[in-house]
């Protein structure tokens, strides 16, 4: 498989962790500050993925 | 009620019968209504807005009426009717009714402004230097992130606090439709505010930049071979991608991130025919109903909330924070890329599209006619909007959640 594609499926697979991070495990704590903790690293997985997806576009 | 004079003069008799306080306050709209008519004449202010929300201004407020019982109104638009037969009523009557409650009401005007600016987008800036474009929009998001507890810190509520906030993004539509989200109650007042200032960002931000970056490092010229081209298939399937994770991530955001990236894969997929209608006849059309009623909701009763002074305050420190963020980060990147990266990029990351690309491009050329930078300038623009977007969403979202 080529880095190129490597590089989508890695970003993909990021940002798929972060929005379940965001939306399903932030839900089930109760805690509040526990709760904005997993929220936000949620949003930062999402978000790296898709930098990484940034870089996976092949430029000419 | 017997007849008398003033029945042919209502404008100046409607001046009597109201508080002296809503009088002067109207007077000083119909003031500031010829203003922005005039700033916007001379281009001083952004002409596509200001002519329509002047005139908006200068109607409203100066075509009072006065009803039964000396009752003072106008055929424009009651923002604050809610009851169902009142609505009905002010539909038939006022004409610009149907579109603020259909349009203004629901965020639906800001959506059809982001779908234009999503057809005239091109991503292709943004990925030649993703890592760079994106590390300077957060840096210009400085304003965005710490007017929020400042504005709680001055007595707003943290919903009140984000929605002023979000003006440090310099997105229009973003801060119209955050404050509807957040704060309905002043969103007229934060969304004129930050339609003036984003208007003043091209002739204020140029004083900032000559203050904090030397003239030598304003005229560095930067190579255009280096800007590298994606295919459009790459870009069409990074705004699918982007859009899903984005709509599942902030779903209160989600009509804005659609409408943005539904803008962008039309383009990408190359329909020439929507490309057309939606960066021409649709932004157009949105901008202009856009500026007219928000000038038409700018009564004295809606500008003599306490607050609004607060928020006009709020509104220019936000503005003021990104764009010294984005010079930092852009003095940063200077340093980091060994001298090669002109620092003035660094204000183009408050997005404001293409406003402070352009102020960068002209701040360099006036330092050296030869620098080209507005292609580089392009990058962080772009990502200033997709950050915007990802802020006014979490904003939404998390306080939303949490409040």
């Amino acid at each position: 498989m080529s880095l190129k594609r490597k590089l989508w499926l890695v970003g993909i697979a990021l940002a798929i962790c972060g929005v379940v991070f965001t939306r399903v495990m932030s839900q089930t704590i109760d805690q509040p500050s526990i709760q904005l903790i997993i929220y936000l690293i949620g949003i930062c997985l999402a978000l790296t993925g898709l930098i990484v997806i940034f870089f996976a576009m092949s430029r000419r | 009620m017997g007849f008398s004079i003033w029945h042919f003069f209502q404008g100046l008799w409607s001046l009597t019968l109201d508080e002296p306080k809503i009088v002067a306050v109207r007077i000083l709209l119909i003031a500031l209504g010829f203003l922005l008519i005039y700033l916007g004449y001379r281009k001083t202010l952004e002409p596509l807005l200001m002519i329509p929300m002047g005139i908006g201004m200068l109607g409203v407020n100066g075509g009072v009426l006065v009803w039964e019982a000396a009752r003072t109104g106008n055929l424009f638009v009651n923002p604050l009717v809610s009851d169902p037969i009142e609505l009905m009523n002010a539909l038939q009557i006022n004409f610009l009714q149907p579109v603020y409650n259909f349009t203004f009401g629901n965020g639906l005007i800001a959506c059809l402004v982001f779908m234009g600016i999503g057809a005239i987008t091109d991503l292709d800036f943004l990925l030649a230097r993703p890592l760079m474009s994106m590390m300077l929009a957060i840096a210009a998001e400085f304003g965005t992130i710490v007017t929020l507890p400042i504005g709680v810190a001055a007595g707003l509520t943290p919903h009140e606090a984000a929605s002023i906030a979000i003006i440090g993004g310099a997105d229009g539509p973003m801060v119209l439709y955050g404050s509807l989200m957040l704060a309905k109650h002043l969103f007229v007042p934060i969304t004129v505010v930050a339609y003036i200032y984003l208007s003043l960002c091209y002739a204020g931000y140029p004083y900032l930049i000559k203050l904090l970056i030397p003239k030598e490092l304003r005229g560095i010229q930067m190579d255009l071979k280096a800007i590298p081209r994606v295919s459009t298939g790459e870009k069409f399937a990074f705004a699918i991608v982007a859009c899903g994770v984005l709509c599942l991530l902030f779903p209160v955001a989600a009509p804005l991130f659609a409408c943005f990236f539904v803008g962008v894969a039309i383009k990408e997929a190359e329909v020439t025919r929507l490309v057309e209608f939606l960066s021409g006849p649709l932004l157009y059309g949105s901008t202009f109903f856009l500026g007219f009623v928000l000038g038409a909701l700018l009564s004295a009763e809606i500008i003599l909330d306490t607050k609004v002074l607060l928020l006009v305050g709020l509104g220019m420190l936000a503005l003021l924070l990104s764009g010294i963020g984005g010079l930092i980060g852009g003095l940063i990147y200077y340093k980091l890329s060994h001298k090669k990266v002109n620092p003035l990029i660094g204000i183009a990351g408050v997005s404001c599209v293409p406003t402070t690309a352009k102020v960068a491009q002209k701040c360099a050329f006036e330092a050296n006619k030869w620098a080209m930078i507005l292609p580089y300038a392009m990058g962080p623009n772009v990502a200033g909007v997709i950050t915007t977007a990802i802020i006014t969403g979490i904003y939404v979202s998390g306080i939303s959640f949490f409040g």
